[in-house]
């Protein structure tokens, strides 16, 4: 397991690791704990620009912002709260500046079918955003982040009880002018503005309840609430205009599990609703999307000496109230999955997943998937793993009902993928994890208009993406400073394989997917000092599927110097942050400009009694 | 220790990249412009939001194309959605639709003369007198004075809904309102609504043919009402004729005419071809879509030669076709993406 470059200013967690859904061995993964919280990020945008190599379409600060990991679109990325999916039934993708990292104790992403025990969809993977106990532990934990163009964030976090039950109390509060100023190359004396009518306020509560009933059994209940309220800016060669959009999202779980001899049992059932709208009063617009979901699951493990067998079933039910339909849309979806896991000695994983999905009384393409580790020498420093499995993702609510061009006879995008690769020792003090991967996607769900002119979606496309990631950390001691160090990259090549529409772009990388994706990371700690250095390298990304017009490459870097102050059971740690540290003009999206260097001040109070 | 290196050489790699001057923001490659007369230029909308909308230039004796006029000579991109063009004066006025502006530019060398900001969606230009012209609007409710000496919004003409083509005949100005299924009627002088001739849904094209009537297709909404074409007389308001479309289904636009004014064309999947005297609407297509998904629809007032424009993914050049005056294929080209509007010099 590769762990990402953390100081000992921050402590580590103990995981409750039953309570986890993670994928096994075979598969590729990347946890997030300690770097949700070192540099205060606002939103898992930020995390995952930061800290890993996946492609974050980010449409300015705190704007837009949704993910393509290895070549995919946003809507093969599925997103899970605490084991269920959070992506929109009506937009198939989810908006991930709107997920505060400060609600969040852990993320986990799973690469590519990896994201099957998940559920389905995740064509380039899931995202696993959890909360989790910490068995007798109290603790009061304090925030504010004070940054450039008006930011304030103040968050409060607080666990309490007892070895029985526990606790957890968060709450945030974030707001931003966000008018950071740009140079204007769309304007022939390039002036320097400031963008405006970027503004957010948001703010968000969670309440966790957790309690160990007799020797086996654990129940819990969650509740998540945020309310956003946020200006939405136009691009470059269009006037400032006056859109808003807000967003309020109510989640509720509760869980029970059993650990008892060798038999797990996990049952959870979670209500979600959102609530979206947009209005844009210069065109005279208003649009309103509300869902409503349940889902509920339950699953079964049993752990062997030498085999752990995993079935779990499903049950979710969607439905949108969107001003794109003309009446509520529902879909009902039901999954059964199956893990099979066989350890043969103690060098070889083999594993076996399958899920099948019933949505609508209609069954879903079969999804089955194959994996194998094998540790080259019995100290499991050195290890190979590969795996094959087919995905689908279902068409979304707007995809079939969308009033015009809503489209019921779509058939779900399936593909084919594999990976294989090497892992070398732990981080203590390198390790190295060299993955390589392709996939191919059919029916890939392509808007265009019709005959009569209506924007309709169709299963068009065939689109193969392969690459390969390479993840190298080091950690080591000079004297008596603590040195971490990663560096990631990813190579990327998604083309088109077949256009039935448009044979020309045969061959052609797909657009906003960079072939190139670098990031490094380096982090000292000295006595009560640290200082973390992070930079970026995303290369170009053509922006027309005839490639010839594209997004050139940028390169930020961040850095942040704090001091920790420790008096017995009180940790006060400041820092302050240089965002964009050489003051880099770039885009992610086209004329979407992003800010030059600006500065955050973190200050972070903890009390464990 | 040679990972330290590594790591060393790829952080001072990373600086120097940072340091770099560098390119900020869309690219694609610039051709040198050169324009010359009698050619057509291609008004390309680009995506919605993407700010990539482009002019091309073609020049049909040499079959030459330049892409990216404005951008090539101003340096500066045009903007987001450019709807149409004309010349006026001796400049060329571009309606720059997501924008809100219409960029004014030499026609000798396409070099910007001004910018008319404050306008809400221009869609199309009608100049009426040296110092004046009419633009229509997709959200502003009216129809926008234009001050061409001061280059500045001077006022605005309240009509209900989407504004959409514009013509002069008779003496008045003719909108379509495609917003409100009317054809309104100013006078240019009082700039006042003086009439409304009620049509069925959505007008969103026009024509004056050789006998002074005047042509409007309404496209009857998406599936709501059949299309219809019909033809007024400008002088008396009446509706002298109208031609439904049989498909409800169907949405035909573009609606076009030869210099002589004898022959209408327009675009409903297909190219269709119909002689003004026509009593029935044709029955069989002039040009054949054939898979394309065809948008844009010119005629050449010189040559009668017929242009039509498929966007093919939205996301990439679309392609122009050339056709003669029998429909026999010219030519075609690259332009940019979503040609919308043709403009023949």
């Amino acid at each position: 397991m590769l762990v990402q470059g953390q100081d000992d200013t921050l402590q580590l967690k103990e995981f409750n690791v039953e309570a986890r859904i993670t994928v096994t061995e075979p598969y590729k993964r990347l946890v997030f704990d300690s770097l949700l919280r070192i540099n205060a990020p606002t939103n898992l945008a930020e995390v995952l620009t930061n800290q890993s190599t996946v492609y974050v379409k980010s449409y300015g600060q705190s704007g837009l912002a949704t993910l393509s990991i290895r070549g995919t679109g946003a809507s093969h990325t599925q997103i899970y709260w605490n084991g269920v999916v959070v992506n929109s039934p009506t937009l198939g993708q989810i908006d991930v500046a709107q997920l505060p990292a400060w609600l969040i104790d852990e993320a986990e992403l799973h690469y590519g079918s990896g994201s099957l025990v998940d559920g389905s969809g995740g064509l380039g993977g899931g995202l696993q955003l959890n909360s989790l106990p910490q068995w007798g532990r109290a603790q009061v934990e304090l925030q504010q982040v004070i940054g450039s163009y008006g930011e304030m964030q103040s968050g409060l976090k607080a666990r309490y009880g007892t070895s029985k039950w526990q606790g957890v109390s968060k709450l945030l509060w974030q707001q931003q002018e966000n008018d950071y100023p740009y140079r204007d190359f769309t304007q022939q004396e390039t002036p320097t503005v400031n963008l405006a009518n970027a503004n957010y306020k948001q703010w968000g509560a969670v309440q966790e309840v957790y309690g160990k009933i007799g020797m086996h059994d654990q129940v819990s209940a969650r509740l998540w609430y945020f309310n956003s309220d946020r200006a939405i800016p136009t691009i470059m060669t269009i006037a400032p205009g006056t859109a808003t959009q807000t967003d309020v999202s109510f989640k509720s779980m509760l869980e029970w599990s059993r650990a008892k001899g060798r038999w797990r049992h996990q049952f959870k059932t979670a209500l979600l609703s959102d609530e979206l709208t947009y209005t844009d009063p210069d065109a005279a617009l208003q649009s309103e999307v509300d869902t409503r979901s349940s889902k509920s699951q339950y699953r079964l493990k049993h752990y062997g000496k030498s085999t752990t067998y995993t079935a779990a079933a499903f049950y979710d039910h969607d439905q949108a109230l969107s001003s794109g339909f003309d009446e509520v849309k529902v879909q009902d979806r039901a999954a059964l999955f199956v893990n099979y896991e066989q350890n043969i000695g103690q060098q070889l994983l083999l594993t076996l997943m399958a899920r099948q999905e019933m949505i609508d009384g209609k069954a879903s393409p079969f999804a089955p998937s194959l994996g194998m580790r094998y540790w080259l020498e019995k100290s499991e420093r050195f290890g190979v793993k590969i795996n094959i499995s087919k995905n689908y993702r279902a068409p979304t609510l707007n995809d079939l009902y969308w009033n015009l061009g809503g489209n019921p006879e779509l058939r779900p995008e399936e593909g084919w993928s594999a990976e294989g690769g090497v892992i070398y020792g732990d981080g203590t003090p390198y390790s190295l994890e060299v993955t390589g991967f392709y996939s191919t996607v059919t029916n890939w769900i392509q808007w265009l208009p019709n005959a009569d002119g209506v924007w309709a979606p169709q299963n068009l496309l065939e689109v193969e993406n392969k690459g390969i990631e390479v993840v190298n950390e080091l950690g080591f001691y000079l004297g008596s400073m603590k040195v971490a160090l990663n560096a990631a990259y990813t190579y990327v090549n998604a083309i088109n394989k077949a256009s039935a529409h448009a044979p020309s772009i045969e061959g052609k990388q797909l657009i906003y997917v960079p072939q190139h994706k670098l990031s490094g990371n380096a982090v000292v700690a000295w006595k009560k000092y640290f200082a973390r250095y992070n930079h970026q390298y995303t290369g170009k990304a053509y922006l027309t599927t005839d490639n010839i017009a594209y997004m050139p490459y940028f390169a930020p870097a961040n850095l942040q110097i704090g001091r920790r102050i420790q008096q017995k059971k009180h940790v006060l740690t400041i820092s302050a942050e240089v965002r964009n540290l050489y003051d880099e003009a770039y885009q992610v999206i086209a004329y979407r400009p992003m800010p030059g260097r600006h500065y955050r001040v973190i200050i972070n109070y903890r009390w464990e009694p | 220790m040679g990972t330290m290196k590594q790591l060393l050489y790829i952080a001072i790699a990373l600086v120097l990249l940072a340091c770099n001057k560098k390119e900020v923001g869309p690219q694609h490659y610039l051709e040198e412009v050169e324009l010359s007369a009698g050619g057509v230029y291609i008004v390309n909308e680009g995506n919605f939001m993407w700010g990539n909308g482009s002019v091309s230039f073609y020049q049909p004796n040499e079959q030459e194309v330049t892409s990216s006029v404005f951008q090539g000579v101003n340096g500066v991109p045009l903007g987001d959605v450019p709807q149409s063009m004309v010349k006026f004066n001796a400049n060329y006025y571009i309606m720059v639709n997501s924008s809100g502006k219409i960029e004014v530019v030499d026609t000798a060398s396409f070099s910007s003369v001004a910018t008319i900001t404050g306008l809400n969606s221009p869609r199309y230009f009608l100049g009426i007198s040296p110092g004046k012209a009419y633009v229509t609007d997709l959200y502003s409710n009216g129809v926008s004075i234009i001050n061409l000496t001061t280059h500045q919004l001077q006022g605005q003409i309240p009509v209900n809904g989407w504004t959409e083509a514009l013509l002069m005949a008779s003496n008045k100005v003719f909108v379509a309102n495609k917003g409100a299924d009317y054809v309104v009627v100013i006078d240019p002088n009082l700039d006042v609504v003086t009439d409304t001739i009620v049509l069925s849904k959505t007008p969103n094209s026009m024509v004056v043919d050789g006998n002074d009537k005047l042509w409007v297709l309404c496209d009857g909404g998406v599936s709501e009402e059949q299309p219809v074409l019909y033809r007024i007389n400008p002088n008396s308001l009446v509706i002298e004729q109208s031609f439904t479309f049989a498909n409800i289904n169907a949405s035909p636009g573009n609606l076009q005419i030869n210099a002589e004014g004898t022959t209408l064309y327009f675009l409903n999947q297909d190219v269709f071809k119909m002689n003004t005297l026509a009593n029935a609407l044709p029955g069989s297509p002039f040009i054949l879509a054939g898979g394309r998904l065809l948008y844009g629809l010119g005629i050449d007032p010189k040559t009668e030669e017929v242009y039509v424009a498929d966007a093919v993914d939205y996301v990439q050049q679309g392609v122009v076709w050339r056709y003669g005056v029998n429909a026999a294929y010219v030519d075609s080209f690259k332009a940019g993406i979503i040609p919308g509007f043709f403009y023949f010099d």
